[in-house]
């Protein structure tokens, strides 16, 4: 029998199969692990939201249950193939030096973000997906795991028998420690791997990162093995697409392995911190919210079976969702100590507050909050000269993008300037102190260029525009105007990374003055800034 | 008079109250507001202010009459300084008014300021201004002017000759409760001339007192050098050989220092148009005490040398 004979179609409760041979233990192992995530594919691909968080979640489940040190850990987050590379050079290299020092070796290789044509897509650069494989079938460690998070990813398992099957399980006959290639991806080759608002990733690596967590756990050895994990993400993932827009989303595998021992992922035997929802705790799926509003586990709970998940100490909302409600509470995972949750802890509150960040907002909206410069400068020159000088100006944006309508950006911003003025009567020189107030509001519609990168914006603005003036004469009394200018404005941004970017804008404003005379003005604002989204 | 000075919130609040455009930003405004006389541009200036026991008579004679001279030039200065501080309520092309306004005193009249531009002439500014009163009610045919003024640039909007008419006989007649003011009780009217367009500046001032008064006119001429010198001719009482009082004129001038003279003339023969006579004459140091001093009628102290005049 081939190793890529070894393959076996099980049913559900074949991982257990596992159990019988004695798994492999994490410490028995230096592991290694490459782990990136890239929101970026380049052009025409959309960014992607959570394949940077993904990795996150991902690498810090190795280090802190996977036996992974931090130091040969390589995280990589929306970088460049270049960067790719390099870290995969620098691991195999310490894996040579651990494999001259006797001892037995493992890397663990994921990437989450755009696949498209073969190809990996860590921002503008490529990877090609065959040379991955190459790179892996030729590797020095005893155990390479590919764990591919990506759409069309399956076609990384193509040539290889790749399965779409709810576990697999190695043939054991004994403790022989395993040595080969395993290759995980979390579509199949004609699917696309979906993210969710509602879960705050993608719903492969979600549950992957809870299955290794230990809802995985099905042995009840406070093991997870790797058929253990990838049994449960299939399950969750297909069960949790088939309703979705694009379709159920079929996770596939292939391996080439000698030896006939299973592979222990995460082993938290040792480890008490966590949470234990106890055997008597309603049945259900119960989501822990991490500070920053994902989910960073979920635990699925059958009625009368108790559960345990281990989770770094910190605060955690707890959410429970029922048919018109939800359970929240929340709840502090001391330090070394395992919190066992109590129902009484939960009450109850409308889905509006449910704590997962984006479960309430349209795909892709999102706040910010800009500081920014302005210059402002009429276009007649007697009004330039002698009424309303040009003025500098600080302003404070706030925009809300694709929130009422996916392209569509509207903002409120604030600005207030001031500069020294002259007027010139009769050959008497009134010098004065210039000072401006506006109110704006603008809608705008964006379009975005370079994977999301670049964006330009041309909408319609209205600002209730204060200016006054003080004269260092002070028997001529202080003069004001407000009034509401339409205009419109027109503007590039550019984001510098995922929460911050810079942008520019131009704005031409028509002003009727009306003191004197009714005049029609116009005038144009250049404004530059920063801009951070939440 | 409300304060002219606008704050950070005082802006906001008003921009929020507009709900639309609004404000008084004007150049056109500042060019009403520069043509209007300020205190100091008829002032009467004399460096010394000081007196003693012991100062010299005309000298304190002429400290009286700056300060009256004075005294009228605030009270017109004031009358007129109500539209620098206020937004007009209308404009319309090369007019402004502001008002009416009703009286604080008497709530039966009210007032306006009316001030117009002339177009004659691109580079000078020339307007006329008035300030008026009508009964509460009454239409524009009804409003009586109270002042009247005019004012015409040279070199700058705020250097030029201007005239101001305080017509309180006209105002009288009109019904309004004039004579409850002491200071325009017995007053017909009262015309005044300004030039600060170039040194030296000047201003008269003509008092016109009704018939019954006691006295029936009153002249004030002030000059200003630039150096901080200046004179004033103006009324006062001498008497003749026999001691029998004249109306009388003195002739101050005084330097930058304070240090001056004044003449006292009258013409004791009134046969004799223009025949003046010396009724005395004082010269002062800048410690305001004689340093000469003649009288017609009296014992002469000091030299004549140590004049400066």
């Amino acid at each position: 029998m081939t190793p890529s004979q070894t393959i076996a179609r099980a049913g559900p409760l074949l991982a257990a199969l596992a159990l019988a041979t004695g798994p492999a233990s994490a410490a028995a192992q230096h592991r290694f692990a490459l782990v990136a995530g890239n929101d970026r594919g380049g052009a025409d691909t959309r960014p992607l939201r959570y394949a940077a968080e993904d990795a996150r979640k991902v690498s810090a489940v190795l280090t802190q249950l996977g036996g992974v040190a931090q130091d040969d850990v390589a995280l990589l987050l929306n970088q460049s193939s270049g960067e790719f590379w390099r870290a995969l050079g620098g691991l195999e290299s310490r894996i040579a030096q651990a494999r001259q020092r006797g001892e037995r070796t493992l890397l663990v290789l994921y990437y989450s973000g755009h696949a498209k044509d073969g190809e990996l897509r860590l921002g503008e650069t490529r990877v090609r997906l065959d040379d991955v494989k190459s790179r892996l079938l030729g590797g020095q460690a005893d155990i390479r795991i590919g764990v591919f998070d990506s759409c069309h990813a399956g076609a990384v398992n193509r040539t290889k028998g790749a399965r779409r099957a709810p576990a697999f399980a190695i043939e054991a006959a004994g403790s022989e420690e395993a040595r080969g290639l395993v290759m995980l991806s979390s579509a199949s080759a004609d699917e696309d791997a979906q993210e969710s608002d509602e879960i705050g990733g993608s719903y492969f690596s979600h549950y992957l990162v809870s299955g290794l967590r230990g809802d995985a756990d099905r042995s009840r050895d406070r093991r997870v093995t790797l058929s253990e994990a990838y049994a449960y993400a299939y399950a969750r993932t297909v069960a949790d697409t088939a309703e979705s827009a694009a379709g159920a989303q079929h996770p596939t595998f292939s391996y080439d392995l000698k030896g006939n021992a299973d592979l222990v992922l995460t082993d938290f035997a040792s480890r008490s911190e966590g949470i234990y929802v106890p055997g008597d705790a309603p049945a259900g799926i119960y989501y822990f919210v991490d500070g920053n509003g994902f989910i960073a586990a979920e635990i699925q709970k059958p009625a009368g079976g108790d559960r345990q998940l281990a989770l770094p100490a910190g605060r955690y909302q707890v959410r429970r969702r029922l048919a018109d409600r939800l359970r929240i509470g929340e709840i502090r995972i001391a330090s070394g100590q395992l919190f066992t949750l109590d129902e009484a802890r939960l009450r109850d509150a409308p889905f509006s507050d449910d704590p997962v960040k984006g479960a309430q907002r349209e795909e892709s909206a999102r706040v910010s909050l800009a500081l920014g410069g302005a210059v402002q400068s009429f276009f007649d020159g007697p009004t330039r000269d002698g009424l309303f000088p040009p003025t500098g100006m600080l302003g404070l944006d706030f925009e809300l993008r694709d929130f009422f309508r996916r392209g569509w950006i509207w903002g409120l911003d604030f600005a207030s300037g001031g500069t020294r003025g002259e007027v010139d009567r009769y050959g008497t020189l009134l010098p004065f102190r210039f000072s401006e107030l506006t109110a704006g509001t603008t809608l705008a519609a964006e379009w975005r260029f370079g994977e999301g990168r670049l964006s330009a914006s041309l909408g319609l603005r209205l600002a209730f525009v204060v200016m006054s003036r003080k004269f260092d004469d002070t028997t001529v009394p202080d003069q004001f105007f407000a009034t509401f200018t339409p205009g419109l404005v027109g503007g590039l941004r550019y984001r510098l990374s995922r929460s911050l970017s810079a942008f520019g804008r131009g704005r031409v404003h028509y002003l009727l003055y009306n003191v004197d005379e009714n005049r029609s003005l116009g005038y144009w604002e250049l404004c530059a800034g920063v801009a951070y989204d939440f | 008079m409300t304060s002219s000075r606008l704050g950070p919130w005082t802006l906001v609040l008003l921009g929020a109250t507009c709900a639309g455009a609004c404000g008084n930003y004007s150049n056109e405004d500042l060019d009403f507001q520069l043509a209007l006389p300020q205190r100091s541009d008829m002032e009467a200036k004399m460096q010394l202010s000081v007196t003693r026991v012991d100062s010299a008579e005309y000298y304190l004679a002429t400290r009286k009459a700056i300060t009256s001279f004075n005294t009228v030039v605030v009270d017109l200065v004031s009358l007129i300084e109500f539209v620098r501080g206020q937004s007009p309520t209308s404009r319309n092309g090369a007019q402004r008014v502001w008002g009416p306004f009703p009286s604080d005193k008497y709530p039966d009249w009210e007032f306006r300021v009316v001030m117009e531009r002339s177009t004659a002439s691109p580079e000078l500014l020339h307007m006329d201004y008035w300030i008026q009163v009508r009964p509460v009610g009454q239409g524009d045919s009804a409003w009586v002017s109270f002042l009247v003024g005019n004012y015409t640039s040279h070199g700058s909007a705020r250097t030029g000759t201007g005239e101001i008419h305080l017509l309180a006989n006209e105002t009288r007649a009109a019904g309004y409760p004039v004579d409850d003011d002491p200071g325009l009780a017995n007053l017909d009217h009262l015309d005044v001339t300004y030039n600060n367009a170039a040194y030296p500046f000047s201003v008269t001032m003509d008092i016109v007192y009704l018939p019954a008064a006691a006295a029936q006119t009153a002249h004030y001429q002030y000059l200003q050098a630039q150096d901080g010198s200046g004179s004033m001719v103006f009324n006062w009482q001498g008497v003749t050989d026999t001691g029998t009082p004249i109306p009388a004129t003195m002739q101050a001038q005084w330097l930058g220092s304070g240090a001056g003279r004044a003449d006292l003339t009258a013409d004791l023969t009134p046969n004799l148009p223009n025949q003046s006579t010396t009724l005395g004459t004082d010269c002062w140091g800048v410690d305001t005490v004689a340093t000469y001093s003649y009288r017609r009628q009296g014992p002469t102290s000091g030299t004549a040398a140590s004049c400066l005049f």
